[in-house]
């Protein structure tokens, strides 16, 4: 039974790594679409950087890398303080408020044009 | 006169039993291996195509996506950790409210993400055709046919 949980173990671990390493390698070369992703989306295509996606993105990699640091360092996954709960909360709510600001002003400016 | 009370005899651990459960436990994890290496070779063959894995409707890299399997992906790693680092392994017993609240601003995000797009790519009103059917035609006057009987 203990060689069964060694290689069960050994199998889950193994399956997940290569998937995130799958997943990651293909993510930096290109075979995943990352075209975009902080890019502003305009009713013309692509525009500039939004600050609003690289803020997102930054706050996206600080947390997760914090998590994971945390949970291999205490073997348990951490406490997060209701502040940095709220800080998430509102990088996403910018992101999304200015997603939804970006929709509203592409459909004026549709009305206007029609 | 005296009462011979024979207890019974105690009752071990059924060696077919523990045989039945290894072989369960070893057909469930090599048949689990077997998928797993089957989906991360066709995912590197390329069969199982991962290029708009983290993309929207319009096909361009979505953001939200991407953050919301970046958590699950660290909360998956994390719990496998916490799972392997316990003697026997086990699940933990409490997971922080933090966690979850994490999860679900990763989740709510997403799903708030797509509603947007999805409002996004409906057409204008100004542009909504308005079908209506035709009125119905009134019946006619009924015509009345005779058929003469067979000679």
């Amino acid at each position: 039974m203990a060689t069964l949980m060694t290689f069960a173990r050994y199998e889950i671990g193994f399956f997940l790594t290569t998937l995130m390493a799958v997943v990651a390698f293909q993510i930096l070369t290109g075979r995943i679409n990352t075209r975009g992703i902080i890019s502003e989306k305009t009713k013309d295509g692509l525009g500039g950087v939004s600050p609003a996606r690289l803020q997102l993105l930054l706050f996206t990699g600080a947390f997760a890398f914090y998590v994971l640091s945390q949970v291999v360092k205490l073997r348990q996954f951490p406490e997060i303080e209701t502040k940095w709960l709220l800080i998430l909360g509102g990088s996403h709510s910018v992101f999304l408020g200015g997603k939804g600001l970006s929709l509203l002003l592409n459909q004026t400016q549709n009305k206007k044009e029609a | 006169m005296l009462l011979l009370q024979t207890l019974p005899a105690p009752v071990g651990p059924d060696p077919n039993f523990h045989l039945l459960a290894l072989v369960m436990g070893w057909t469930v994890t090599v048949l689990i291996g077997a998928f797993a290496i089957a989906i991360i070779y066709k995912m590197i063959k390329g069969d199982i195509n991962l290029m708009y894995l983290i993309a929207g409707a319009d096909g361009d890299a979505s953001l939200s996506r991407f953050q919301f399997l970046i958590f699950t992906f660290v909360i998956a790693l994390g719990l496998f950790l916490i799972i392997l680092s316990a003697n026997p392994p086990a699940f933990p017993t409490t997971i922080p409210g933090g966690i979850l609240a994490l999860l679900g601003i990763s989740g709510g995000s997403y799903v708030t993400s797509k509603a947007v797009d999805a409002n996004a790519a409906k057409p204008p009103a100004s542009e909504t055709t308005v079908v209506v059917p035709p009125p119905a035609t009134p019946p006619g006057p009924t015509t009345t046919v005779i058929v003469p009987p067979p000679a």
